[in-house]
């Protein structure tokens, strides 16, 4: 095989490992088993959100240059630092670390061994991402190579005899919007922000194999990415397939506990233990992926006086202490940034995508603030702080609102006056090609 | 005069444009002119992008392309 194909098949196959944290693989039999007969829809919704932005996000990091910084380099460099630090430590610390921690220990570990207990789960978990993480180089190919066949092992058993053997037939869906709920359900995951910081990563790796031009760079990086987003439909499209299957036999309960309801009644007691390895797999590779790039950012964001292993170091010490004692108050404190800064990104991977063609840099800096006018009060809201009723009126009357986009029409209203405003005063910036 | 309810109104005859043109002039109409709009500006990125031989950002260009048809598609199937 030419290295150029096994690069991009081992880069691929780690990326898809890295996407594929415990949400996705409990996320899809929820999305399938509310869908009921109408799966397919809902399937075909939750695809182009759930697998189309992440991959347009990890190709828009990769053509703006690789990284966060340049992704974001129009707009300027303390928006760099303030919004890749929100973005790297929510992802990476705050929720994302210390989530896959505790969701393998709740899901992989005491289903099979309950004698241990969370802090000896979590000692171990964060010990194995310390080791796989500590050396910056080959984390890339140690996920690829290892992590992931056990993953897709796994998840290839469950669903294969899910299919072969369905445990029912999908029952009439209530939904009548199957294929709204599955895009809007996709849109959720958040996966986006997951791609652009991904992103920066598989480029590093990329060059680490010695593509160094920018266009084998992005030839690479997109068959990788072209790779983990048929792997992610694959999965997506079986799980969420069992998810529908079981609608007709289960009743209504956690994402969790549903999929492992399902994955019980499809092999048995053997399950139990095919399930803990897949979630613990799952869970160690999204783990590993994002240690690696919080270490990255903040050692390139410090210039080295912080070092990479430092705060790897640190990553994992904190992942462990919060995985084990506070996730959900870290996550109540946290989902609110969230929801600020996502609609950002997207308004920003959508830019870089169309970068050739914006004539000032204004643009960028007027979409972001009218979508941020947006996202700011959807973000006051999920931290519970009451809106004026007019305020509530206004946004939830904007196009688009009801399937999470209302930040849209906003994001091109700002642009055009900041660009007029620009204009006006003078102070226009060119983009430069 | 200009206060946070024009706004409103305004907008909300955005949306019911959308939902009335879908109804009264089915989504094929809807797909044409409403995703037309989007779709002549993008592929007319795209012609640039491929004449430019910028094959890269060709293919980003598609992708979004795929996911805002996929679902303007899919939204008009629902409204209708």
């Amino acid at each position: 095989m030419r290295k150029k194909s096994k690069d991009s098949i081992i880069i691929g196959l780690a990326l898809f490992a890295m996407f594929f944290g415990a949400g996705n693989l409990i996320f899809p039999p929820a999305i399938g088993f509310a869908s009921g007969s109408q799966w397919p829809l809902s399937m075909l919704g939750f695809f182009l959100t759930g697998i189309g932005m992440p991959l347009l996000g990890i190709l828009a990091v990769t053509i703006s240059g690789g990284s966060l910084k340049t992704l974001t380099s129009k707009v300027n460099n303390k928006f760099y630092m303030i919004f890749g630090s929100l973005v790297i430590l929510l992802i990476g610390p705050m929720i994302a670390i210390p989530r896959t921690g505790a969701t393998a220990f709740e899901m992989g570990i005491l289903p099979n061994f309950n004698f241990i207990n969370s802090y000896v789960s979590a000692f171990l978990f964060f010990g194995v991402t310390l080791l796989l993480t500590i050396k910056p180089t080959g984390i890339i190919d140690r996920i690829g190579k290892f992590l992931t066949p056990v993953l897709l092992t796994m998840l290839s058993i469950i669903i294969i005899k899910g299919i072969i053997n369905p445990i029912g037939k999908p029952a009439v869906s209530a939904i009548e919007t199957a294929f709204s709920f599955g895009f809007t359900q996709g849109y959720q995951t958040m996966d986006l922000l997951g791609a652009i910081v991904f992103g920066a990563l598989i480029t590093t790796a990329v060059r680490e194999k010695g593509y160094d031009q920018r266009k084998d760079s992005f030839h690479v990086t997109a068959k990788a990415a072209l790779i983990a987003a048929f792997g992610l439909l694959t999965i997506y499209g079986g799980l969420l397939y069992l998810g529908a299957t079981g609608s007709n036999l289960l009743i209504e309960q956690t994402k969790a506990q549903l999929i492992i309801d399902i994955v019980y009644r499809i092999l048995g007691i053997s399950g139990q233990a095919i399930l803990g390895l897949g979630v613990y797999a799952a869970c160690l590779t999204t783990s590993v992926g994002l240690t690696a790039t919080v270490g990255n950012f903040f050692s390139e964001l410090t210039n080295d006086q912080l070092s990479y292993r430092f705060i790897v170091i640190l990553t994992t010490v904190i992942s462990a202490v919060a995985s084990t004692t506070g996730v959900e108050t870290i996550v109540s404190f946290a989902s609110p940034i969230l929801v600020v800064i996502y609609p950002m990104a997207i308004v920003l991977v959508v830019l870089n995508v169309f970068d050739n063609f914006i004539a000032y840099q204004s643009i960028y800096k007027g979409a972001l603030l009218g979508t941020f006018s947006i996202s700011l009060i959807d973000g006051l809201k999920v931290a519970g702080i009451q809106m004026p009723s007019t305020l509530n009126t206004f946004i939830e009357s904007l196009p688009l609102f009801s399937i999470g986009f209302g930040w849209l029409l906003p994001a091109v209203i700002g642009s055009i006056i900041i660009v007029g405003y620009s204009k006006m005063t003078g102070t226009v910036a060119k983009s430069a090609k | 005069m200009f206060n946070i309810e024009f706004l409103q109104t305004q907008s909300n005859i955005i949306s019911d444009f959308l939902r009335w043109s879908i109804e009264h002039l089915g989504s094929l109409y809807f797909i044409i002119i409403i995703g037309g709009i989007f779709y002549f500006l993008s592929i007319k990125a795209l012609l640039i992008n491929l004449s430019n031989k910028d094959y890269e950002r060709s293919l980003l260009v598609v992708i979004l392309l795929i996911i805002v048809f996929g679902g303007l598609v899919g939204f008009a199937l629902e409204f209708k």
